[in-house]
């Protein structure tokens, strides 16, 4: 099965161990893996910006590069939801690209929808060990819907011990960018979630979005906690080896294996 | 004083579609058809579930069998309550009652002064623990809103599953919409303090059913 | 009121570092979600009722001119009159015409947010009425004279302490000098001083939750009974509501009150909900005898046939407010007007203007909480899209951000620019950052590392990277 990867900017710019690790998952259960070049984001920074006009140019070449795939994969809800359930919404008054837009959503999978429903994969190799929480993204839950499927792929593997969040349903408060729109909201939401993480008594916090995972880092960085951060795709694919997101790089090769 | 009105059905007549003739036909048929919506189910007997839902709301009961039990019934309830032995009501079937010498039984509507009232429910919802009040002659609202020990007086048979079986009572009735109907679950209360619940806020601090049962039933 | 909401991002900030209201915001934070989540749970039946109450809001508001007619010729037939307002302005107008008319001095006021939005008691205040919220929570604020914070719990941000010196203040005139320290102590006072205020009332105003087209009923929704004892103790009744919470039947009333206060408080029913009918009857020995529904239009029909509609259907239940993470980090008064949270970032402005309020649209995670929970599924993320899809059209946010967003889109937009740009970019970033993981500070983000280090990039990124790789595989095949 041959698939295309969206990396997500953030995954791209910021966190190139989760793309290898979205790679590595994929391969591991038989895909071939094509990266179109010409991708840069999903445009949710204009689109949630009221700038509908540069959110459809970013769209539609999103969906040039990316339109004769089966399967497009992105390890983001955030930027899935963007892709499936917006990008349709953002040509409603074009007959032409609007066909093209649902026709392109209708391919577009988040890693976890992709691995539990197509994939339908039932072990992983971890290799982390110890007790995680789980942070859910708001588009996680409510756009892409992938809460119990992301416990049934960390429950895939016995080495993971997954400790709930009390409040699982709250916002981070990253939401692009809100939170330099507003900081101090932000920084109060984010300290919610951080009081919320450390009660768990979990040693390291995991989420399927980039966004919450930089905001949630970026936090617990400040605090000097020692709670490390992964990208679900790292944990599942075993490739937790590298330092944490935020922390210092300890290794003297940060270039990631595949 | 304006043309508002004008104004205002100008507004809404561009904006919305109208079929004239076709448009006046659907809301009177929708209007006629009283169609319900899903209406909750529940396992219990209507008796049990409305005791049960009126207690969750901290109201009290009491079942007695006659009406002729009602003034004893009521009695021992003010004496719970430590209050004095008089009440207000203008329900002519419980005034005439044979209430004991030394008890007090106003026949009005109720002042700010009075203490307890007594008064019949139009009938009562068993999914919610509600009774059901109409504002008449014989049953005042003054007296479900003003005294701190409200006491009601329901017939089991008016015990119905929900308040769509009120709407059909009503209309069986064939006397209009009453002026008021009062749904009422339980005492007064708020939690305007602290997110605290509070009894007794403006209206009523203790609900209290007194049911007579159904002939018949157990 | 008049609206401060254009000093949003400062009563934000504000609110951020009010102690006591973060305490309060505290106490009240999990209390509604939770209770809502258990009447839910218990009700198999409610995204049935979802869809029904959805279909009937939906007929009505498309038929709204009919309804709207035919409640009014119940109203008249039950011996009411219904008048009408097109503004906030023509609402206060016949509210204090119909107190003048009514010889009125004391006027008793159920919680109403159409009454706060068309600020009638400003009106009656300035008309030189005594205008009395009876509501405890709304009697609360009005003595503090503070705009409500939420919209069933008016003084959610206020502590047992700070009502209790309110009270010490306000109530002396009426001889109540003890100190007050529980809330049961708190509720009584309140209870007793609003007590002598329902006796004396001249006029009674009630808002109405539904308005019921097939019998001409104005209903209310409380927990207090003070609603109840507005409407019955006086000579008359007003009643001051908004056009588009007419509804066809008792029926569908049924419907949406089972939603109502389920999502509100959790309850499934409130402890009284009334349906008024018209003045007193003949035969009535208790009752107002003159009944007015006085119905207010502000920019509501206007929002028919466009992308406002939906908000349309709002049964101000609040849920949005309670599971809003912005809304219970900083409360409902930096919203700066009457609604709050996200009904309010939609609603505000709808009727205040987009200028004045067009920092509330931008105060959403876009988490969708507020969709999901709402009972008439109100799609409020994208309704404050479209908002600050004007906002931007219009040029109203700041030119810094436009230049920002544009410039990033510019290059977003060209990959062949973006590649090169963002690689080094980040290879800057990354090697300053390589030791410590992360940034403290940073000379254009000081947004974000005002309060979050951020972590550093990679110094190469993925997509580079990758290819690097690719190619890599390449030769080696080729070998």
């Amino acid at each position: 099965m041959r698939v295309a990867l969206f990396a997500s900017c953030l995954v791209d710019l910021f966190r190139p161990n989760a793309g290898f690790a979205t790679v590595s998952l994929l391969e591991n259960a038989g895909c071939i893996v094509d990266v179109p070049p010409e991708q840069t984001c999903c445009g949710q920074p204009a689109y949630n910006n009221g700038d509908k006009d540069n959110a459809r140019d970013i769209a539609k070449q999103v969906i040039n590069e990316f339109s004769d795939y089966e399967y497009i994969i992105v390890p983001s809800s955030s930027c899935a939801g963007m892709m499936i359930k917006h990008y349709p919404q953002l040509f409603e008054d074009n007959a032409e690209w609007y066909k093209k837009a649902t026709d392109f959503s209708a391919h577009c999978y988040d890693l976890v929808t992709f691995l539990h429903d197509i994939l339908k994969i039932t072990s992983v190799p971890v290799t982390y060990q110890g007790n995680i929480t789980y942070h859910d993204s708001c588009s996680s839950l409510r756009e892409t819907r992938v809460k119990d499927k992301t416990r049934h792929l960390l429950a895939c593997n016995e080495k993971i011990n997954l400790l709930e969040l009390g409040n699982p349903e709250a916002c981070c408060g990253f939401g692009g960018t809100f939170c330099v729109k507003y900081p101090e909201i932000s920084e109060s939401m984010v300290n919610d979630k951080i009081a919320d993480i450390e009660a768990t008594g979990a040693d390291t916090v995991v989420s399927g979005d980039m966004g919450c995972l930089l905001n949630i880092a970026g936090r617990l960085k400040r605090l000097n906690k020692p709670i490390k951060v992964f990208h679900i795709a790292e944990v599942l694919a075993g490739m937790t080896g590298i330092a944490a997101i935020g922390d210092a790089d300890d290794t003297k090769k940060s270039e990631p294996s595949s | 004083m304006n043309n508002a009105r004008e104004e205002i059905f100008n507004r809404i007549k561009s904006k919305t579609r109208q079929n004239g003739q076709d448009a006046a036909s659907i809301i009177e048929r929708r209007l006629s058809a009283h169609q319900r919506g899903p209406v909750p189910v529940f396992p219990e007997e209507l008796l049990e579930r409305f005791i049960l839902k009126l207690k969750n709301v901290v109201g009290t009961v009491k079942e007695i069998s006659d009406m002729s039990e009602l003034p004893a019934a009521v009695s021992e309830y003010l004496s719970s309550l430590n209050v004095e032995q008089k009440i207000v009501t203008a329900v002519p079937e419980i005034h005439s009652l044979n209430w004991p010498a030394d008890f007090e039984v106003n026949n009005r509507a109720a002042i700010s002064s009075d203490l307890s009232s007594v008064t019949m429910a139009y009938a009562a919802v068993a999914e919610t623990g509600t009774l059901v009040l109409q504002a008449a002659k014989e049953t005042p609202t003054s007296l479900n809103f003003l005294p701190d020990n409200f006491i009601c007086v329901l017939k089991q048979q008016d015990i119905h599953t929900s308040m769509e079986d009120i709407w059909d009572a009503i209309r069986k009735d064939d006397k209009g919409m009453p002026r008021v109907v009062n749904f009422i679950t339980g005492p007064s209360r708020t939690a305007d303090v602290e997110q605290t619940i509070q009894l007794g806020a403006h209206g009523p601090r203790y609900l209290h059913v007194i049911i007579i049962r159904q002939a018949g039933s157990d | 009121m008049k609206s401060k909401s254009h000093a949003f991002k400062q009563q934000a900030a504000d609110a951020l570092v009010n102690v006591s209201l973060q305490k309060a915001l505290l106490n009240a934070k999990d209390g509604f979600i939770v209770k809502r989540k258990k009447a839910m749970d218990e009700l198999p039946e409610f995204e049935r009722l979802r869809t029904k109450a959805i279909e009937i809001k939906e007929h009505t508001l498309s038929h709204l001119d009919q309804y709207l007619e035919y409640f009014e010729q119940q109203v008249i037939k039950s011996g009411g009159t219904v008048h009408w307002a097109s503004t906030t302005t023509q609402a206060q107008q016949i509210i204090v015409e119909l107190c003048k008319q009514a010889n009125a001095r004391t006027v008793t006021k159920g919680k109403s947010m159409v009454g706060e939005e068309a600020a009638i008691n400003d009106a009656l205040e300035a008309a030189g009425f005594e205008a009395i919220e009876t509501d405890l929570g709304e009697y609360i604020i009005q003595l503090a004279n503070e705009p409500p914070s939420h919209i069933i719990a008016p003084a959610i941000h206020k502590s047992k302490q700070e009502i209790a010196d309110l009270f010490k203040d306000h109530h002396k005139k009426y001889n109540f000098n003890s100190k007050l320290e529980t809330i049961p102590e708190i509720v009584n006072e309140a209870r007793e001083v609003l007590r002598e205020k329902f006796i004396n009332a001249d006029v009674g105003i009630t808002g109405a939750n539904f308005l019921v087209a097939e019998t001409g009923s104005t209903l209310i929704v409380t927990n207090e009974g003070n609603g109840d004892l507005t409407a019955t103790l006086p000579k008359t009744h007003i009643v001051i509501s908004s056009i588009e919470k007419v509804v066809p039947t008792l029926e569908d009333t049924s419907v949406l009150l089972r939603l109502l206060a389920r999502s509100a408080t959790g309850q499934e029913i409130t402890s009284y909900t009334t349906f008024f009918n018209g003045p007193k009857r003949n035969s009535d020995i208790d009752g107002p005898e003159n009944f007015h529904v006085v119905l207010l239009d502000n920019g509501r029909s206007n929002m028919l046939q466009n992308e406002n509609h939906e908000m349309l259907k709002c049964i101000h239940c609040g849920a949005c407010l309670n599971h809003c993470p912005v809304y219970s980090a900083i409360g409902g008064h930096a919203y700066g007007w009457v609604y709050p949270g996200p009904m309010g970032s939609v609603l505000t402005p709808i009727m205040q203007g987009l200028d004045e309020a067009k920092d509330l649209p931008f105060a959403s995670t876009f988490c969708g909480r507020c969709e999901e929970v709402c009972p008439l599924s109100i799609p409020l993320p994208k309704l404050l899209r479209q908002h600050r899809n004007h906002i931007h059209h219009d040029k109203l946010n700041t030119s810094r951000s436009r230049l920002g967003l544009a410039l990033w889109a510019f290059v977003a937009s060209r990959p062949a620019l973006y590649r090169p740009l963002s690689n080094s970019f980040i290879r800057a970033l990354g090697w300053l950052g390589k030791k410590s993981g992360r940034f403290s500070w940073l000379p254009f983000a000081s947004a974000w590392t005002q309060s979050k280090d951020l972590p550093a990039p990679a110094a190469q990124s993925f997509m580079s990277a990758w290819t690097q790789q690719q190619a890599k595989k390449k030769s080696s095949e080729n070998e």
